[in-house]
């Protein structure tokens, strides 16, 4: 296919040869290709850009023509062309970076210094050596403010979070897609800028409240030939454990040092810890233990520790390939870029994997100077057969063997997960622990959750110059995606409590998720640029669109299958269940932009929008918002030190209005989950494991209606469900306003450069379900309340300590910080129970976490009661403060060193303060799995309670003494989970012994989340890349323009006190500023998650 | 030139057409659900208010504060039934409640239901009506007797009051008194029509699958409890006419028909499907069974009495056992002290000293336990034999002259007996879990059941309407709630002190080591009804919101 598509590019690139073309090659002093050079000649629509190797080629109108490049960080040179056919171009690295060119909202191109607010752009080339499976996960660390949470899940996605607040707009090429982070493909990205106030994203409305990431597509490219291949592969093996949960080995499954397997064929009734016996090679009935099927004896056989690595066994290597292939071309009056990427990777969890195909096809046709068509279509498919799960259920390799792991059995002997006698191919598995959890192979290979997604963006758009001065466009723009997934869950799963219908001899069951969205945005835009001979510049923007919107979603499910393997729907015992659940929206909006300046003196840019949204009440339901942004370029008119190169001054004011959407879809998968949880108990839930798919949305969240929802709660007979919530048909909009001021220095002749912005966010008042009595029969009332605000600041730091002709040292610092306070409730309401653990009073922060925590007895010590802590009496009032959830501030640090073709660059990057549950080490302590339930005075005193059972047969004699006091006079009183009256109470040192299960189990349970309060602090040593560019000498006449060679390694060093969970991939504590989507002091969505991987490989980039 | 202008007007116009094919029509409203102006059936609004009843108040909102009501929940361990020995699968013995749920959701759907059967019905009669009323009284009732005063006269009508203001609570029993007796005036009309007398209300909406005459007998057997549970308050409150009500209405069965046996019990039926609707225990806590022991306030009543009950709730401790004892000797069975620590309880559990729930009964079928394959342990909401216990109280306070306890009294305890399949002659299986049972085939043995053996013992023949008398009736009926009517062991024992219950002990959890003798009122009427909340809290308690206040129902 590829010969095909050469060919198609000789005989187009014979086709154009007739005009004159220009060629060359864009370098810095210092020889390196300069990659995305703009080239233009003047006065024409005649543009092209270097690729990779900094190579171009330009067709020319006229024989006297003069070429203007311009790029970022290099400025604006202007060269005549005479009747040589080859321009070489060196760039000289500009002083005053006044011509730095900013994308903006709407696809706008702007100086930086005529911008009012922080935007910070990253180029594409950065993104796609040291590959991450999605391309938003390589941005972590290199924009200050914005944090990305790396999932260490195959496939999952990131957690994108932006001066706190989740749910950027993604806008390609101008226009905002809807889509997931997957789609973008970083061999097809040109620049991303983050765009981190909702000042710069006014513009696209209310969708871009929590700032944007604009992403600009690589175009056609011109080169002598008239076209360009570009390859670009990277292989990485995922090898080695950079986080990984300790267990200890000693003792074996069971509870109170009790352990059997049952005496008969198959056991499928254990559910147990692992508090069993030591493995002291005493005779136990096990899974393995000889069985006579005559005489249906088992008979014991030593028990002993030998499998101490069963997870890391049953792991495999991970492995993740991205290659590109771009070819680029252009004619006199066209440009072609057709882009193809394959992306597969294999999970560490063995038999997963996932493909990915994304096509990418960029061109644009000028039919005279005055007119061009331009499109684009993006299209990805991903497909897989299995995706990996992982909470807490039996569904999950992480709860397997790192909560109820023990190391009494191989994990390699049942790699024949249907070996008989005990397994019956297709409907039993032998299994180790059958009851509380499934052999890991039949999981792997029968238990199945495929994922079929298909992405597709894309535009047409026609350009109009009037005049020279004046242009308008029209475009319209699809974007949309369908997916399905599929779980095929076999007979004989364990599902433990989660599936309440599972019995011996069940079949299985199938679900299905069906979603698809599609949204059409139409919009014209004219646009009227001038700049006056006296100084004066103008730029105007007058446009509109529209948004339609159409999203829907099916779930549905057998009740038992009544044939074992034919994962159908139909396949069903009892009717299958089916729930859907679809939502429509329109949005018209009407929009300027208006840039006014003189000179350099001052550029004052304003905003303003329109938006009449369908999903809120007429009357309330049209709304204008404005922004205002001014910058002024100091040294460009004042007499500066000279040490100060350059200094620009910013500051702007932005406000976004919307509501009643939300970012996140929701699902006939949650509706049927709520169906069924109606009941009130969990038991009910048929779905009440596993981990929903997250799929973008932007629509209606239909939350401010008063409404019957249809349910069931008894024998199937149909109830309805009420709206807890009293809608308020005078619902206004919410309302976000942003303030923001900021630098940007540049000292020693750009050696160094600092770029500083400080923020205020008030997020409010929202549209806010706010409590009401509950003696009016309802729980919350629809207002506009609740007012919170953040105040930050984002440090970006550039420095070249070194450079010389070969040598030269860069390095990147971005740093930022960001506090939420809660302003103002509503009315003359002073405090607001937030979540269900604490009343937040105004000016408190919004991410301070309250809990159960520990009483002491004044001097620091715990209190123990009968042998354990000692709970206060409960309550909202006695939960203790147990620290903030966000972090104290995060950094990112880029080093780039290179000798002549040389480079190594390496990144750092981490969150320091603030606290995380440690929900792993929880589980894994209350299972016994934990190494700290067998170290230290805990592994003294469970040997001796071991020892005391003699074997088992003995009652334990509790060894265990917890640190602390205990009460031995008088009754306490309590405040704020404190004992208030200490003079009265009279205190010894602890001496009721427990035992270390019932410690870790009853004692500290659940009952004080204290214990598992850990630092959130990490750094992580993000990504080394060693790379050797081949110098163009030594290419020659090989063919190839270009090729550079790197070896790159990510995640390869975490620090962290405790390591036995990634908390990269909990970017933010608390998500409260997404109107709507709030989610108060609890500890987040923290949840059992798979140890990460270290990651190591090559990437060649060629060009030809 | 004029060419591509027109071009370009010619192309918009295409895009154009993209804005007028766009949505139109209401894309307000969720085309996923009802609107609140919608005809929704009574019978579905029923269906959540009965569903409501069964799970308690809150929990199926999932409301701070909601305790499940039905069998083998928390609730049934602080009515001292059976203790957990492990937290992390049965949760803490502790009676460390603070903030309370209420029943309001209940009265919301009884208003929706309200005014759907006005637009629906009209002036027709319907027994809707006559639930409405019982079903508010209820929801009340079940709120006021866990705080004190209540918001009542303007409570479920935020339009009008946002912040409604709290009515004493004995003004609250006095209204909810006479909504019962307007709910069985309503009921017993349609009741009498003999087309309805002995049909379902609504198979579709009545989960409990009653009649229109045993609906109308719920309700009175209903204001039997209500009336007793005002015991305290009968002789100081002469308006509210407790001891004239009482006997106005066991002595006109015609006008007030109460229950007259187990069959017109309101109880709730487990089923082998849909799995949510199975008994609860089955079958995802059958390898936890090891972790959950008897409680001793139980079983020092059932098998100090030598009571067969002490059968169906309990298997053997395993020491006693292991020491020889038969499985019939009741002495066998041990409960635990739930005042105890857990490290203390564990290791004893681990030592094999205490019962076990018994687990052949009630962890064995998805519907339920049964005895001889007929389903006879349906949950019980409101019970004949309760009612029976309530009738011998009365009459032993003389509040029905000319009537003794003893008929009642012993008219509860057979009741009991009989709904538990206990009778002379009877057999029950007894089991003893290993730790990890295979299979339910545990058995160690089969106990014949003496019933007359049992009623005749000197203790629990009737000693008249006296002390004793009484205090025998409390604890019959006390034995009589094992796993069922919800918090009514609890209520009974703070309004009587019978039997005594553990206290004091750290696994009480609460700092005075006292059971509480209350709630607290919810959050969210202390953050946004202050001024109400302030005042109520100031008048009863002196402005103390405290779970060991007492409220007036108990002074």
């Amino acid at each position: 296919m590829i010969m095909v598509l050469l060919g198609c590019l000789f005989s187009g690139s014979s086709v154009f040869a007739q005009t004159r073309t220009i060629v060359g090659r864009v370098t810095s002093p210092d020889g390196n290709p300069i990659q995305g050079a703009n080239i233009q000649e003047k006065g024409t629509q005649n543009v092209t850009a270097s690729d990779a190797a900094g190579n171009y080629a330009i067709k020319l109108s006229s024989a006297n023509s003069i070429l203007v490049v311009s790029t970022v960080g290099f400025g604006t040179q202007e060269l005549p062309v005479g009747k040589e056919g080859r321009v070489n171009m060196v760039l000289a690295p500009t002083n005053r970076q006044l011509d730095e060119v900013v994308v903006t909202a709407l696809g706008i191109k702007k100086e930086a210094r005529r911008i009012g607010y922080a935007v910070q752009t990253i180029k594409g080339s950065e993104l796609t050596a040291a590959r991450e499976p999605d391309v938003f996960n390589n941005l972590e660390g290199k924009v200050s403010g914005l944090t990305i949470g790396v999932s260490p899940e195959l496939f999952s996605r990131p957690m994108i979070v932006n001066r706190g607040t989740k749910d950027m707009l993604i806008v390609v090429d101008g226009v905002p897609v809807n889509s997931d982070t997957w789609n973008i493909n970083g061999d097809d990205v040109e620049s991303m800028s983050v765009l981190k106030g909702p000042n710069a994203a006014a513009l696209y409305g209310f969708r871009g409240q929590n700032g944007a990431i604009v992403i600009t597509t690589k175009k056609g490219s011109r080169d002598a030939k008239g076209w360009q291949i570009n390859l670009n592969t990277s292989n990485m093996l995922e090898k080695g454990f950079l986080i990984y949960p300790k267990d200890q080995t000693e003792y074996g499954r069971g509870t109170k040092f009790q352990y059997s397997f049952g005496e008969g064929l198959d056991d499928h009734t254990q559910r147990l810890p692992t508090w069993g016996p030591r493995a002291d090679n005493q005779p136990v009935l096990q899974y393995n233990s000889p069985y006579d099927v005559t005489t249906g004896v088992r008979t014991p056989t030593p028990y002993k520790s030998i499998g101490a690595n069963n997870y890391k066994n049953f792991l495999a290597d991970g492995f993740l390939s991205s290659t590109n292939l771009s070819l680029s071309s252009s004619g006199t009056n066209s440009d072609v870029r057709m882009s193809y990427s394959h992306v597969y990777q294999k999970g560490t969890d063995p038999n997963t994997k996932v493909n990915m195909d994304v096509l990418n096809i960029n061109t644009d046709y000028s039919i005279n100077n005055r007119l061009k068509f331009e499109a684009n279509i993006n299209m990805d498919v991903q497909y897989t057969p299995n995706l990996p799960d992982a909470n807490y259920g039996p569904n999950s390799y992480v709860y397997m063997f790192n909560v109820y792991g023990n190391s009494e059995y191989n994990v390699k002997d049942l790699a024949n997960y249907y070996k008989a006698p005990m397994g019956i191919p297709g409907l039993r598995q032998y299994a180790e622990n059958y009851g509380r959890s499934n052999n890991p192979y039949f999981m792997a290979q029968q238990w199945l959750r495929g994922h079929y997604k298909t992405d597709i963006y894309g535009y047409i758009k026609l350009d109009y110059n009037i005049t020279k001065d004046l242009t308008a466009f029209v475009r319209t723009q699809f974007t949309g995606w369908s997916q399905e997934r599929g779980e095929k869950v076999p007979a004989g799963t364990i599902l433990n409590q989660y599936l309440p219908w599972y019995y011996w001899g069940w079949y299985g069951d199938y679900r299905e998720d069906r979603r698809s969205l599609l949204e059409n945005n139409t919009d014209f835009l004219i646009s009227y640029n001038k700049d006056f001979t006296q100084g004066w510049h103008l730029n105007a923007n007058l446009g509109a669109s529209e948004r339609s919107f159409r999203y829907s979603s099916f779930y549905g499910t057998t009740v038992d299958m009544a044939v074992p393997g034919v994962y159908s729907l139909s396949n069903s015992q009892t009717p299958s269940l089916a729930f859907n659940w679809t939502s429509n929206m329109q949005v018209y909006s009407g929009y300027y932009t208006a840039d006014f300046g003189y000179k350099n003196y001052f550029n004052l840019s304003t905003t303003g929008r329109i938006d009449n949204l369908s999903t809120l009440p007429s009357g309330y339901n049209t709304f204008f918002y404005p922004s205002v942004a001014l910058s002024s370029s100091l040294g460009d008119y004042l007499k500066l030190p000279s040490a100060i190169t350059y200094l620009k001054l910013r500051a702007s004011w932005a406000q976004v209005k919307g509501g009643q959407t939300t970012s996140q879809a929701p699902s006939a998968y949650a509706l049927a989950n709520g169906y069924f949880q109606g009941s009130g108990v969990t038991t009910g839930s048929l779905l009440g494991y596993g981990t929903e798919s997250f799929t973008s949305y932007d629509g209606p969240t239909y939350n401010n209606q008063n409404q019957y929802t249809l349910t069931t709660y008894y024998n199937n007979l149909p109830s309805v469900a009420y709206s807890t919530t009293i809608a308020n048909p005078k619902l206004k909009p919410f309302d976000v306003t942003s303030y923001e001021a900021g630098a940007d220095i540049r000292l020693f002749h750009n050696r160094v450069g600092l770029d500083a912005t400080y923020f205020i966010t008030n997020n409010g008042p929202q549209e806010f379900g706010l409590g009401v009595p509950s003696s009016t029969t309802f729980g919350y009332e629809n207002v506009n309340g609740i007012v919170t605000q953040k105040k930050g600041w984002e440090l970006t730091l550039n420095a070249t300590p070194v450079k010389s002709r070969d040598f030269s040292w860069d390095m990147t610092i971005n740093w930022s910080t960001y506090v939420e306070k809660l302003k103002s409730i509503y009315g003359d309401l002073t405090e607001i129970q937030l979540g269900s653990n604490h009343l937040y009073h105004v000016g408190e922060r919004v991410d301070d976490f309250y809990s159960t925590g520990f009483v002491t007895d004044g001097k620091g010590d715990i209190v123990n009661s009968g042998g354990g802590p000692l709970s206060s009496p409960g309550g909202i009032a006695n939960n203790v403060y147990l620290g903030h959830l966000n972090p104290d501030f995060t950094f990112g640090f880029n080093n780039r060193i290179a000798y002549k073709s040389f480079s190594v660059s390496f990144q750092f990057d981490g969150r320091v303060g603030g606290k995380i549950y440690d929900d792993v080490w929880y589980h894994a302590d209350n299972g016994g799995t934990a190494i700290e339930t067998d170290k230290g005075a805990f592994k003294t005193a469970r040997a001796s309670e071991w020892e005391s059972t003699n074997d088992g047969v003995a009652a334990i004699a509790p060894a265990y003494i917890a640190p602390g006091v205990m009460i031995t006079g008088g009754t306490p009183t309590y405040a704020n989970g404190q004992i208030t009256n200490l003079k009265n109470i009279a205190f010894a040192p602890n001496n009721v012994p427990t035992t270390v299960q019932n410690y870790f189990s009853s004692s500290l349970g659940s009952n004080f989340d204290q214990y598992y309060m850990i630092s959130r602090t990490f750094v992580k040593l993000r990504e080394v890349q060693l790379a050797y560019a081949i110098p163009t000498k030594l290419l020659g006449k090989s063919g190839f323009k270009s090729a550079t060679f790197a070896l790159v390694g990510r995640n390869l060093l975490y620090f962290a006190k405790r390591k036995d969970f990634d908390i990269d991939q909990y970017a933010s504590g608390t998500n409260v500023s997404n109107a709507g989507v709030a989610q108060y002091g609890t500890s987040g969505d923290v949840t059992l998650s798979s140890p990460s991987f270290r990651r190591f490989g090559f990437n060649l980039n060629v060009g030809f | 030139m004029k060419k591509i202008i027109t071009g370009f007007i010619f192309l918009s116009g295409i895009i154009s057409l993209g804005l007028v094919s766009c949505q139109k029509g209401n894309l307000l409203s969720n085309p996923n659900s009802a609107s609140s102006s919608t005809t929704v059936p009574a019978s579905l609004l029923l269906n959540r208010i009965t569903n409501e009843m069964y799970y308690g108040g809150g929990v199926i909102d999932g409301v701070a504060g909601n305790q499940n009501e039905g069998p083998w929940n928390q609730i049934m361990r602080w009515n001292q039934f059976f203790v957990s020995s492990y937290p992390y699968y049965w949760g803490n013995n502790a009676y460390t409640w603070s903030n309370t749920a209420t029943q309001f959701p209940m009265l919301k759907y009884v208003n929706l239901l309200t005014a759907q059967v006005q637009s629906q019905y009209g002036t027709t009669p319907n027994p809707y009506a006559a639930l409405a009323k019982f079903f508010t009284a209820y929801s009340f009732i079940w709120y006021t007797q866990r705080v004190g005063d209540i918001p009542m006269s303007q409570a479920g009508n935020p339009s009008l009051y946002p912040t409604p203001k709290y009515d004493l609570q004995h003004d609250v029993y006095k209204n909810s008194l006479a909504l019962l007796d307007t709910a069985n005036t309503l009921m017993g009309a349609l009741a009498a029509n003999s087309a309805n007398t002995n049909a379902l209300v609504d198979p579709v909406g009545d989960i409990f699958g009653l009649t229109y005459l045993q609906w109308q007998k719920v309700i009175n057997t209903y204001r039997l409890r209500v009336l007793i549970s005002l015991s305290r308050r009968a002789v100081d409150n002469a308006d509210l006419n407790i001891p004239t009500q009482f006997a106005m209405i066991y002595n006109t069965p015609a006008k007030y028909p109460i229950m007259a046996s187990n069959s017109d019990n309101l109880a709730y039926h487990y089923l082998s499907s849909p799995a949510k609707d199975n008994y609860p225990l089955f079958p995802n806590y059958t390898p936890y069974i090891g972790y959950e022991n008897m409680c001793n306030t139980f079983i020092n009543v059932t098998a100090g009495n030598n009571d067969p009950r002490t059968f169906i709730a309990a298997t053997p401790a395993p020491a006693q056992i292991a020491a020889g004892k038969q499985i019939s000797d009741f002495t066998a069975y041990v409960g635990a002290d739930i005042g105890l620590s857990y490290s203390q309880i564990t290791v004893n559990n681990s030592g094999g000293e205490y019962s076990y729930n018994n687990y052949l009964r009630y962890y064995g079928t998805a519907s339920g336990p049964n005895v001889s394959g007929s389903t006879c342990e349906p949950y019980i909401l409101i019970g004949y034999p309760e009612m029976c216990f309530n009738i011998a109280e009365a009459a032993n306070l003389g509040w029905i002259p000319g009537v003794s306890g003893s008929t009642w009294y012993t008219n509860g305890i057979l009741a009991s007996m009989n709904w538990l399949g206990l009778k002379d002659g009877a057999t029950v299986a007894v089991g003893l879990p290993i730790f990890q049972p295979t299979n339910f085939s545990n058995v160690l043995g089969n106990v014949t059941v003496n019933v007359t053996n049992f009623m005749n013992q000197p203790n629990i023949v009737y000693a008249g309407d006296n002390a004793t008398g009484l205090k025998q009736i409390f604890t019959q009926k006390y034995v009589a709630f094992w796993q069922n009517s919800g918090w009514e062991a609890y209520y009974n024992w703070r309004r009587t002190g019978v039997p005594t219950m553990s206290q004091g002990g750290t696994g009480i959890g609460t700092p005075n080591l006292q059971i509480p003798i209350r709630w607290q009122y919810p959050v969210d009427e202390q953050t946004y009804n202050t001024t109400n909340w302030q005042a109520a809290v100031g008048s009863q308690f002196g402005g103390t919101d405290a779970v060991t206040s007492t409220m007036w129902l108990i002074k």
